[in-house]
């Protein structure tokens, strides 16, 4: 039951991106399917038609005529194929696109949680193994093709279909053996499935190494030094485990084959006994027994074709679940536009907790005012909540208990696109695209590119910027494009600053932008930020204190909790954890 | 399920993976000088698969065998079931002729179908064997061939005619060109008792058939290039887009639409590329459809004609028609496959080509002669691609048991130099040696053996905590010392953790660490391994200032005894060191001590007080810069 919903919702999903693919799908598997049957009937009308003596002239119009309409519909089926070979390409596309989007819409805090990776690893692992929405098309169109095949093979056999008695008895134990087949094929289909997930997996440390191109060179500098050749290779060979379920799994396939020839052999057989015992009855002409014969064939096999493809098809469509569920998940709803915030506009934590899904307390009874026009500077040590309190403020994870407002409001209550305009963020994990280095800058394909030359310029990527041959229009990385450029870790942080200056919020959020660069371009950088963020709200997450000095002020965080508030002079009067840090680093420059 | 489509899927993203990953696929039509021969490469391909599959070939010739007689049962079974009806034999005569065939029919379908299923199984382990091997080879070849672009080119080139099965269709086709040959003679021969001449009209037809296929077959390879750029374009952006790490930005920036909008774009021009690419074959299977409806228009007026004189009976007309219509079948496979046997050949070359690389044989190697030895750069010059240098003149002594700072601007050399320490690349001018020897002379085992290493980008292998300390495997773990070492470089949190497995790549179970607990872990594995060379490349850049002090500290004690060179931005860890070495365009502009440094008022004192600006107006109050 829930494989047929599935099954509707698939093909849905798939009319729904492309209206083609399907009516091209029935069109060709008909046209091809039928065909055949053309030369069957013709080649008994031309063999009665001589035993008659019929003369050529009275046969070749005939002839002709049927040569014809095969000819017709072959090629009705290749044009048709060959478009819905094109269909089938683009909708497989589109599909892994809608997909992907899906990743991008959800909420944030559903993107990593447990429950959705686990969705995504198994969706990964039935694309591996070619299930998903391609798998439940192709047995569709199967599945029209043998009917369109029965259609055509009954109106020939029935003829022997009203020869009453031995063929009720024949007909009704081939239709019982052939059931019989569908199920033994059942059970191999679900038997070496089994086997196969009983010895593969797609996160075994096996295919980590094999698919995941995890011996690259960015790790091969360790792997050669401390001499991890010999652990990984032992990973790489399977081990006896998987060796023995492979074989098991290659001896359930020999039983496949050899009862899958057989039955096809004997099925093949006995339809041409039955046709021959018939005729030897003197019930049929010789043109009848070739074309009955094959005809009968043709019958049963289509119709163990079509018991084949309705299991395939439920069975691809159960497996797709994971599918559907993964596109069913909530995407971000509209809200109230926010305001552009004027001077003075301020953002408030109101007793905020948090802890992640994995239970890990992250932020606990967090309060703070952070004004526009305000510069802001957040410490603590590793793991003190600082990057979590710039993801609550994101609205990339909801609070557990407590608030965060803008202007008063809620922020939760604005719309996420008019909200999320107010904040220019750099994370440390940033993520640059393989996209082109302006559509990097500016995060979208239309783009002002004085600005975002600027942009670049102020975040110190200026020098390399004018290497580029092609400008903003070099794409980024030469695995995407062989005209791109890869860029280094510090010339990666730099594009992302120039994201954020292009950006030009109101708020600036820069989570430790600086780790990568040298002293001399963290200085700049610096420098030319403090002019950039001049009446905006600022907030800066440093390892490297220094850049707390010019702050108004600072926020000290320790175990998810503000210990400390205030500017840089008073804090270090303090004695608290603030002057132990600062003192840390900075006994190491006097 | 077959397990084919598992590895479409597999290919493709095999295929779009890596750097070079994809010019592996655009080799195309353009054949590279060849240093093997075919024959050599069929030699190559046979011999090692009878090496590791010897049964494998018995049912080769099984399955050839099979098909040939189910082709000719199929044309003779119709001709037996007319000749029963039209000589008016009992029934059970006719039942006992057809019930023989039927026996036939379930013996070579059983025997044919079970040779596919060991045929397939063995392909498929054959493929796993050689990506096996793949990986293997590429994990034991030199660093800097591994890194260079023509390594990186060649290993992706391998993968992808190992993975697209081109190995193995050496054997495969030339199992269809052989049963396609032995229908070819079968077929011939029937056809020869109706009128020999008919056979040059087939050929003739085959001819015409062949010369669009190889037009097809060209259009093909030209769109290629461009069709496996869209695949390419169109795999990195869904993988950047479904990065969950990417998952904040993609938010904040509001990139939906971009990347959604360029996803549909590549499909769809990848979808007109496609189309382009098969309208080769498209036609050449119009013009066959066209050339058939000739054909068998042909044979019937023929065998109707010469049935008419008598000559010709009911049976024969049966065989004779199926005859001619599968025979123009058998000769295509046989042109066919010759085509793709061609293309066969080469890509062995591909897998030859990397398989059989060995990096240049060390000459007169030398060995490091003390148990803490001296480094020297002497005059060394360094260019990766030959044309900008990266290090240029570089000069240096350490001496054992000195601890030396590298400081400098990004790209001024210093990771490059690590690098040529480390003897992954030879000098291009100059020399580097280790207790001197030349480092990249030295056995790399005897190198290694000296050198503990902290690089840059975390190496976290998806083992055990224990494992990824000593990078041997448990039972060859000392736990105690793994644990002392963990201790040592400050993430003790995970002694009692040693057999727990990192990473959730394998186990959702995984310990996943921070930046700065990693970093921690690469200081664990270079302490485990105690070697009297220590190298550490930014070892700090996420540690909090509390960290990053203790790290200091521990650094003190660990390096005690040992050589050490020391990378950092953070110049207060270079307080440490007995010596810095100010780095500026690849060459050592200033050596000496801090203090000797600062009173040079050069470009380390000038770097220092740009870092320490805000430290020292911090301390004297608070001033604004």
């Amino acid at each position: 039951m829930k494989g047929l919903k599935n099954a509707f919702k698939a093909l849905r999903i798939i009319a729904g991106l492309d209206k083609w693919l399907l009516p091209l799908m029935a069109v060709n598997v008909a046209c091809k399917n039928v065909a055949p049957y053309i030369d069957t009937v013709l080649g008994a009308w031309i063999l009665d038609g001589l035993l008659n003596g019929l003369g050529l002239r009275r046969m070749l119009p005939v002839i002709l005529g049927a040569l014809g309409l095969r000819l017709l519909l072959r090629a009705c089926a290749e044009l048709a194929e060959q478009v819905q070979w094109e269909r089938d390409g683009l909708v497989h596309d589109l599909y892994l696109t809608k997909r992907g989007e899906k990743n991008l819409a959800m909420d944030y805090a559903e993107l990593t949680s447990p429950a959705v990776n686990a969705l995504r690893d198994r969706i990964n692992q039935d694309d591996m193994y070619g299930w998903g929405i391609s798998s439940v098309a192709d047995y569709f169109q199967k599945l029209l093709g043998s009917l369109a095949s029965i259609a055509a093979a009954l109106a020939i056999v029935v003829p022997l279909i009203r020869m009453g008695g031995a063929a009720a008895a024949y007909l009704a134990v081939t239709a019982a053996a052939i059931t019989a087949s569908a199920a033994v094929n059942g059970y191999f289909s679900k038997k070496t499935q089994e086997l196969i997930d009983s010895y593969e997996h797609s996160r075994s440390h096996s295919s980590y190494y094999l698919w995941g191109n995890a011996v690259d060179y960015k790790i091969g500098k360790d792997i050669r030094v401390f001499g991890a050749q010999p652990l990984i290779e032992r990973a790489i060979n399977a081990d006896e485990g998987e060796r023995a379920g492979r074989r098991r799994y290659l001896r359930c396939c020999d039983k496949r084959g050899l009862f899958n020839g057989t039955f096809g052999g004997a099925l093949q057989g006995t339809s041409y006994i039955y046709v021959v015992v018939s005729a030897a009855k003197g019930l049929l002409s010789a043109g009848e027994v070739m074309k009955l014969a094959e005809a009968l064939y043709f019958f049963w096999g289509s119709l163990q074709e079509l018991l084949t493809a309705v299991a395939q098809l439920l069975q691809a469509a159960n497996r797709l679940s994971d599918t559907l569920d993964f596109l069913a998940l909530p995407e971000a709803v509209g809200g109230r536009p926010a305001p552009e915030p004027a001077d003075g506009a301020e953002i408030e934590f109101k007793n905020v907790s948090f802890a992640y899904p994995s239970g890990k307390r992250a932020l606990d009874n967090v309060s703070c005012k952070i004004s526009r026009g305000e510069r802001l500077a957040i410490v603590g040590p590793n793991g003190s909540g600082k990057t979590t309190f710039i993801k609550l403020l994101c609205r990339l994870y909801r609070p557990d208990s407590g608030e965060i407002l803008l202007n008063g409001v809620n922020v939760w209550e604005y719309d996420f696109g008019s909200y999320i305009r107010l904040l220019s963020v750099v994370f440390q994990d940033f993520g640059l695209f393989p996209l082109t280095l302006g559509e990097n800058v500016a995060a979208s394909e239309s783009r002002d590119d004085g600005r975002a030359a600027k942009a670049l310029e102020t975040a110190g990527f200026g020098e390399r910027l004018a290497s580029l041959p092609n400008g903003l229009d070099t794409p980024l990385y030469k695995s995407y494009d062989d005209s791109g450029v890869d860029v280094s870790g510090g010339e990666a942080q730099k594009i992302a600053l120039a994201r954020a200056l292009y950006k030009d919020a109101p708020f600036m959020v820069l989570d430790e932008p600086t780790a990568a660069l040298d002293p001399v371009a963290e200085y700049e950088i610096y420098s030319r930020f403090n002019g950039f963020v001049q009446g905006k709200g600022a907030i800066y997450i440093s390892h490297r204190l220094s850049s707390c000095v010019f702050c108004d002020r600072i926020l000290v965080f320790d175990g998810g909790k503000i210990v400390q508030s205030g500017p840089h002079a008073a804090l270090l009067a303090e004695d608290g954890l603030y002057a132990r840090l600062w003192n840390a680093q900075a006994q190491y420059y006097k | 399920m077959t397990t084919s489509p598992v590895y479409d899927i597999i290919i493709i993203i095999s295929a779009n993976r890596g750097k070079n990953g994809f010019s592996a696929r655009l080799y195309g039509g353009i054949m590279k000088k060849q240093k093997y021969t075919a024959f050599g490469n069929v030699a190559y391909i046979i011999k090692d698969i009878y090496k590791n599959n010897t049964g494998l070939f018995v049912f080769l010739v099984l399955s050839a065998l099979c098909q040939s007689a189910q082709a000719l049962i199929a044309v003779c079974l119709p001709k037996a079931a007319v000749d029963t009806a039209s000589a008016g034999t009992s029934p059970g005569e006719a039942a006992a002729v057809i019930g023989g065939f039927t026996l036939a029919l379930m013996l070579v379908n059983a025997l044919a179908s079970l040779a596919g299923e060991r045929i397939d199984g063995a392909y498929y382990d054959l493929r796993m064997l050689y990506l096996r091997r793949i990986v293997v080879k590429s994990m034991r070849q030199s660093y800097s061939r591994l890194e260079s672009e023509e390594g990186q080119t060649c290993y992706w080139k391998a993968r992808d005619v190992a993975l697209s099965g081109s190995l193995c269709g050496v054997l495969n086709n030339t199992l269809t060109g052989v049963v396609g040959l032995l229908n070819f003679t079968t077929f011939s021969a029937i056809i020869a008792r109706l009128n020999p001449l008919i056979m040059l009209l087939l050929a003739a037809q085959s001819a015409v058939t062949f010369v669009f296929m190889k037009r097809g077959s060209r259009i093909w390879e030209a769109v290629r290039a461009d069709r496996a750029k869209a695949n390419k374009q169109k795999f990195v952006l869904a993988e950047a887009g479904a990065d969950p790490k990417n998952g904040k930005d993609v938010r904040l920036y509001g990139m939906r639409e971009l990347f959604v909008g360029k996803l549909r774009s590549l499909a769809y021009w990848s979808m007109k590329m496609y189309s382009k690419q098969r309208s080769g074959y498209v036609q050449q299977h119009l013009v066959d459809m066209a050339m058939y409806f000739i054909r068998d228009a042909a044979a019937y007026a023929y065998l109707i004609y010469r049935a008419a004189d008598g000559s010709v009976a009911a049976g024969d007309f049966v065989l004779y028609f199926g005859a001619i219509t599968a025979f123009s079948g058998w000769t295509d496979s046989i042109i066919w496959r010759i085509d793709v046997l061609r293309r066969n050949f080469f890509d062995v070359s591909y897998f030859r080509d990397f398989m059989e690389y060995e990096d240049p044989a060390i000459e007169n190697p030398e060995h490091i002669s003390e148990d803490c030895p001296t480094i020297e750069f002497k005059n060394v010059s360094f260019s990766y691609d030959g044309k900008t240098d990266v290090l240029k003149d570089f000069n240096l002594t350490v001496s054992p048991g000195e601890h030396i700072a590298l400081i400098g601007r990004n790209g001024a050399g210093k990771s490059t130099a690590v690098k040529l320490l480390c003897g992954f690349y030879a000098p291009t001018a100059g020399s580097v040696k280790i207790g001197g020897a030349e480092a990249s002379r030295v056995p790399e085992e005897e190198r290694f053996a000296k050198i503990s290493a902290v690089f840059q980008d975390l190496c976290i292998l998806p083992h055990t905590v224990a494992e990824n300390v000593s990078m041997r495997s448990e039972g060859e773990t000392d736990m105690e010392k793994a644990a002392d070492s963990l201790e040592k470089a400050g993430i003790g949190r995970l002694k009692a953790e040693l057999s727990r497995p990192m990473t959730r790549a394998v186990r959702d179970d995984g310990i996943e660490l921070s930046g700065g607990e990693g970093q921690k872990l690469m200081m664990a594995r270079a302490i485990y391994k105690d070697a009297p060379i220590l190298i550490l490349d930014e070892p700090t850049a996420a540690l909090d200032p509390i960290a990053e002090s203790e790290t200091y500290q521990s650094f003190h004690e660990l390096s005690a005894g040992k050589t050490a060179v020391y990378i950092s931005h953070r110049l207060a860890g270079t307080r440490f060191c007995d010596r810095i070495v100010f780095l500026k365009d690849g060459s050592a502009a200033e050596i000496g001590t801090h203090e000797e440094l600062m009173a040079l008022d050069g470009g380390y004192a000038e770097m220092f007080r740009l870092q320490s600006h805000y430290y020292n107006e911090g301390a004297k109050g608070g001033d604004e810069a």
